[in-house]
């Protein structure tokens, strides 16, 4: 094996691995997923093999429409009915292999045609003397039955040779044109059979002439500049096989023949297909790594669109959190009854004030801080607010998903998308309790201050722990009136409680602690919703490397 | 069928799809369509071939007129402009028509049995001429009839089948699959071909379209079946009807199928168990935010102070006249004030989290198409204002109606408190008297006693029990009054709050529902009126 063949099959390795990886991205664009798909089974079912080996059987493909005459074709080729024709359409579902017991096992346990199902292509025994050549019809590519077509697909991206098989009704047909154009792409050589052309001879030149156009005209010409077209007329039948009259299709006859029994022609062939496939490579890799690029650049903006609803919904919440007005004043007053009670006020005031609040003390003992209740409404109001604005920020992304043509799909797809997850509320409400746990860790300690821990012990760490959340909700920025009064006048008590308690640089860092955590908290939710939209959108960044790998993989590639 | 009532059931599903955010462009064009049909001459209707290339449509054509109206050739595609044939004596009222559909080129006949006839040979819809395909699209929504031309070669072509036969099959009812270039088989062939194309057409869901044999290439003796079928004396205007009918139908049937309501069935969106659970959870939440304790405390305190000034004699008008002036009063003792500062006392947003919850979980069960609409006039934010909406509307009305319960009662005690003051006043002159008038210039003053206590001190000790025990039957009273008043206001807000919300919360989504049976409605008409 010489290093042009070796190179060949290390860029098919990589580049039949990065093809198989973009299909894993599950392309959205129907033609592009075509291209990718297109790429992966001709690097695995022609190039690579081909490129190891050029003495493997040459495969043969009668290609065309449903009706045109393959099978036909084939048994005339094979001489006997190897193929069933009939006049219901579409007359073959399975893919019928008319090659040598060699050369069949080597092709179906290769690689070759491992896309295909084998479970579809049925063997039909040739002579040894015809070994070295194996020709396969496939099924239709036009019929009600689309498996036929995808099976055909895979076919034409294995072969050698193409007879492509149509009749004078069917030659301008829009769907066996766009499947030739693939055959032009891919390099491979090509021979048509214009099968049931008119006896009548004005009809049948103007057939002939227009088909000959047509096909010149889509470039289906060998590289000398010559068609290989060959005629057969309306009623040129070879009944005792059910196939084509012999004589019409004598040259294919022969060439095959030449095939079978010229190892040297065999092996020219092979060489001319894998250097039309080699040359067609490089563009068909440019289109998928455009493709990447293109999804690349929609991935980026459907990701753009998630990121900024949720971005803005998160700053709503924010504001929402520092405004002020946030838990019942009801609670809150039940908060300030604790906070103003005289034997809390000890720990803020000095001289009679603390005589006072000593002997309350004395007398009546400490009041329980209503720290369940002020949890609760803590929980329950961030629950609240953070699963609405989570919501709104997943129903504005797939509103604006659902306006895209390359993403709506994905949302009626999952429709819980609309909203919030259902995991969401367990995970704040686990979320917020952990956050508690650290504030009262914080408050444990005294915020680093050793007097403090005996107060705060003295007055229980979860109420003091409450004291701190409050601080982060509670505050007296802007609060004015009868109903803020109750807020205003709880964060100002609730102060005073914590800066007696902390001094004011250590009761503002506890606070702000307590937030920072929050807003991580938060934070790090919203991220994990915007991960369901994002998990629908490849990564950008791997889409261009995916692009950028495919470019490098065939650079410098020549025939 | 009742043409009328068929097409104004499309205008209800219009209207209705447009209400619950669907795309209802198609059948609106359908409608349009439809109407500008009916305005042309109904005394002809039109019939398309439509087929692949090669199928012999024009040959079709030539075969039945036993003239050349269409060009027939070998050469693919051929047809590249419809080609119309008309009945000679209808084409001068036929040619608004013809204009409507884009025909230009007409031929006439003077066939008498097809005298309600114009048919057109299509371009080709499968050929490398995307041309045609357009031609062909833009054509066959708007002809009355259509005769589907396959031939042995191209009977099970997807693009027929796909592209075509499943797509406009149900919106015609005047039609028949032409199995044409039979001459190509033998007759038993071509049966069993004929018996395939059957099965397919089943499975597709279109069995009752017929199939004709025809051999168009032997000239009138190869197309009988089908000629029969032509002159089998249908009525145009029938034909035109119907083919309006099955496609305003199908466009409804349409509409309805993405709306979720296609069999008629039609459950209301929301289980209305979860749905009462929901704003029975919402009215709590809000009612928190009402605060009814609060209120009844105000309440009971604005009855007291109502009280003081008429039932606490002369000082109570300074007290009350204090507390007004301080703004304890508007704070404490004003409890229309405390109803309408209701949104004041804390976030409404655990309150709507019930609702949210709600349309989260139903949103997946819905159609998708429907989806968005139903979340757009869905969100909490949404909700949100439609409660303080709904809430301020109640509770301002409820506000509007407080009056501060009084009784005669507190006037008596206030006259009786009155005549306390002076028995006072008269025991301050008395003991003044005593004292000042101690070195008497005529006599002295003897005190008269009463037991072994001097009376002015009998009088003033009693006059004092007397004014207390006033005072606390009036804190009683007002007290008895406030708290009476309180539960009836407090009950009172509580049920308008209920009330109203139960009622207009969930407008929109009962609209939405209400739309919804409004589609399945048209749907049934159209199912009834279409047919």
């Amino acid at each position: 094996m010489d290093s042009v063949a070796s190179d060949l099959i290390d860029r098919s390795d990589r580049l039949a691995d990065l093809a198989e990886q973009r299909l894993g991205l599950a392309p959205t664009n129907p033609s592009a997923h075509e291209r990718a798909r297109q790429l992966r089974d001709h690097l695995e079912g022609f190039v690579r093999p081909r490129a190891a080996d050029l003495e493997a059987p040459l495969l043969v493909l009668l290609l065309g429409p449903t009706g045109a005459g393959k099978s036909s074709l084939l048994n005339t080729i094979a001489g006997a009915e190897v193929s069933r024709a009939g006049v219901l359409r579409p007359t073959t579902r399975e893919a019928v292999l008319y090659a040598s017991e060699g050369d069949a096992k080597q092709i179906l346990s290769g690689g070759r045609l491992r896309l295909a199902s084998t479970d579809r292509i049925v063997h039909a025994m040739a002579p040894v003397t015809s070994s070295g050549v194996a020709v396969i019809d496939a099924p239709d590519i036009d019929s009600v039955e689309r498996d036929n077509r995808l099976l055909a697909d895979v076919l034409l991206e294995a072969c050698d040779l193409c007879v492509f098989v149509t009749t004078a009704t069917r030659y301008a047909d829009l769907v066996p044109w766009q499947v030739l154009r693939r055959v032009r792409e891919r390099g491979l050589p090509l021979v048509v059979v214009l099968n049931r052309v008119p006896v009548d001879a004005r009809d049948r030149d103007v057939v002939m002439a227009d088909a000959r156009r047509l096909l010149g005209e889509a470039g289906a010409r060998e590289t000398d500049g010559t068609l290989d077209l060959i005629t057969v007329d309306e009623g040129d039948v070879d009944p005792r096989v059910h196939g084509l009259a012999r004589e019409k299709v004598r040259p294919l006859l022969d060439r095959i023949e030449r095939l079978a029994s010229e190892s040297e022609e065999r092996r020219r062939v092979a060489a001319e297909a894998l250097a039309g496939a080699v040359r067609g490579l490089a563009p068909l890799v440019h289109a998928v790594a455009d493709d990447l690029e293109h999804e690349a650049i929609d991935a980026e903006a459907l990701r753009r669109i998630a990121e900024t609803s949720f971005a803005e919904e998160l700053a709503a919440l924010s504001r929402t959190l520092r405004s002020g007005v946030l838990l019942r004043s009801e609670v809150l007053r039940r908060w300030h009854d604790f906070v103003g009670a005289d034997q809390i006020t000890r720990f803020v005031s000095s001289g009679l004030g603390r005589l006072r609040g000593l002997l309350m003390t004395a007398f009546r003992g400490t009041p329980t801080a209503p720290v369940a209740m002020v949890e609760e409404e803590v929980v329950s109001t961030l629950e609240a607010l953070a699963l609405r604005h989570a919501s709104d920020s997943a129903r504005r992304t797939a509103s604006t998903w659902s306006d895209r043509s390359d993403a709506a799909a994905l949302i009626d797809r999952d429709p819980t998308l609309w909203s919030a997850s259902e995991w969401l509320a367990p995970a704040i409400r686990e979320g917020l309790a952990t956050w508690m746990r650290a504030t009262i860790d914080d408050v444990r300690l005294g915020g680093g201050r050793k007097r403090a821990v005996a107060q705060v012990a003295a007055l229980g760490v979860n109420a003091v722990g409450v004291a701190v959340m409050l601080g982060v909700f509670a505050h007296t920025a802007g609060l004015t009136g009868a109903e803020f009064g109750i807020a205003a006048g709880t964060a100002f008590l609730n102060q005073k409680l914590l800066e007696a308690l902390f001094g004011e640089r250590a009761m503002e860092q506890l606070i702000e602690q307590a937030r920072a955590r929050l807003d991580a908290l938060l934070t790090s939710l919203f991220t994990h919703e915007r991960e369901r939209f994002e998990a629908l959108a490849p990564p950008p960044t791997m889409l261009r490397e995916l692009a950028t790998q495919l470019r490098a993989a065939v650079e410098g590639l020549r025939a | 069928m009742n043409l009328q009532r068929c097409l104004a059931h499309l205008d209800e599903a219009i209207a209705a799809a447009t209400a619950l955010g669907l795309d209802a462009s198609a059948a609106a064009s359908v409608r349009e369509t439809a109407r500008t049909r009916l305005g042309f001459p109904s005394d002809a209707y039109v019939l398309a071939l439509a087929g692949g290339t090669g199928v012999g449509k024009s040959t079709l054509l030539n075969a039945i007129a036993g003239q050349e109206v269409s060009p027939a050739s070998s050469r693919r595609p051929t047809t590249a402009e419809p080609v119309a044939w008309v009945p000679a004596d209808r084409r001068h009222d036929l040619s608004g028509l013809l204009t409507w559909l884009g025909v230009t080129h007409v031929r006439e006949h003077g066939a008498d049995s097809l005298g309600e006839l114009a048919v057109i040979d299509l371009p080709d819809f499968d050929s490398i001429a995307p041309a045609h395909r357009e031609r062909v699209d833009a054509l066959l929504p708007r002809v009355d009839a259509v005769a589907w031309v396959v031939d042995p070669e191209k009977y099970k072509d997807e693009v027929m089948h796909g592209g075509y036969l499943r797509r406009f099959g149900p919106q015609l009812r005047h039609q028949l699959v032409v199995l044409n270039r039979t001459d190509l088989l033998s007759p038993e062939d071509a049966t069993r071909v004929s018996d395939d194309l059957r099965t397919q057409l089943r499975r597709e869901g279109l069995a009752d379209i017929g199939i004709v044999i025809t051999r168009a290439r032997e000239g009138a003796a190869g197309v009988t079946e089908f000629r029969h079928w032509l002159d089998s004396g249908v009525q145009a205007k029938r034909v035109i009807a119907s083919r309006v009918a099955a496609e305003a139908h199908q466009a409804v049937r349409e509409l309805a199928t993405s709306a979720g309501v296609a069999d008629g069935e039609v459950t209301p969106l929301i289980d209305p168990g979860r749905r009462e659970r929901a704003l029975a959870s919402v009215a709590r939440g809000v009612l928190a935010l009402v605060d009814i304790p609060g209120l009844e405390r105000q309440a009971v305190a604005a009855t007291r102070l109502a009280a003081r000034p008429r039932g606490a004699g002369p000082f109570g008008h300074v007290t009350s006249w204090v507390y007004r002036l301080t703004g304890r009063a508007r704070a404490s003792a004003d409890p229309a004030a405390y109803l309408r500062r209701w949104q004041l006392r804390g976030s409404l947003a655990p309150a709507v989290e019930p609702l949210r919850e709600l349309i989260a979980a139903t949103l997946p069960t819905v159609p998708a198409g429907v989806r968005g609409g139903l979340a757009a006039l869905s969100t909490p934010a949404v909700f949100e204002q439609r409660l303080v909406d709904t809430v301020d509307g109640s509770l301002t009305a409820e506000a509007a109606e407080f009056r501060v319960p009084s009784s005669a009662l507190w006037s008596v005690i206030g006259l009786a408190q009155y005549g306390v003051t002076a028995v006072l006043l008269f025991c301050a002159l008395w003991f003044a008297a005593l004292f000042m008038i101690d070195d008497a210039p005529v006599g002295s003053v003897t005190v008269p006693f009463l037991g072994a206590l001097p009376t002015p001190v009998v009088l003033l000790a009693a006059t004092l029990l007397v004014g207390f025990l006033l005072a606390q039957a009036l804190r009683i009273h007002a007290g008895w009054l406030g708290r009476r008043w309180a539960r009836r206001i407090g009950e009172r807000s509580t049920r308008e709050v209920r009330q109203r919300m139960t009622d207009s919360l969930l407008l929109p989504i009962e609209r939405f529902d209400s739309a919804r049976e409004q589609l399945a409605n048209a749907a049934r008409g159209a199912a009834a009126d279409c047919g």
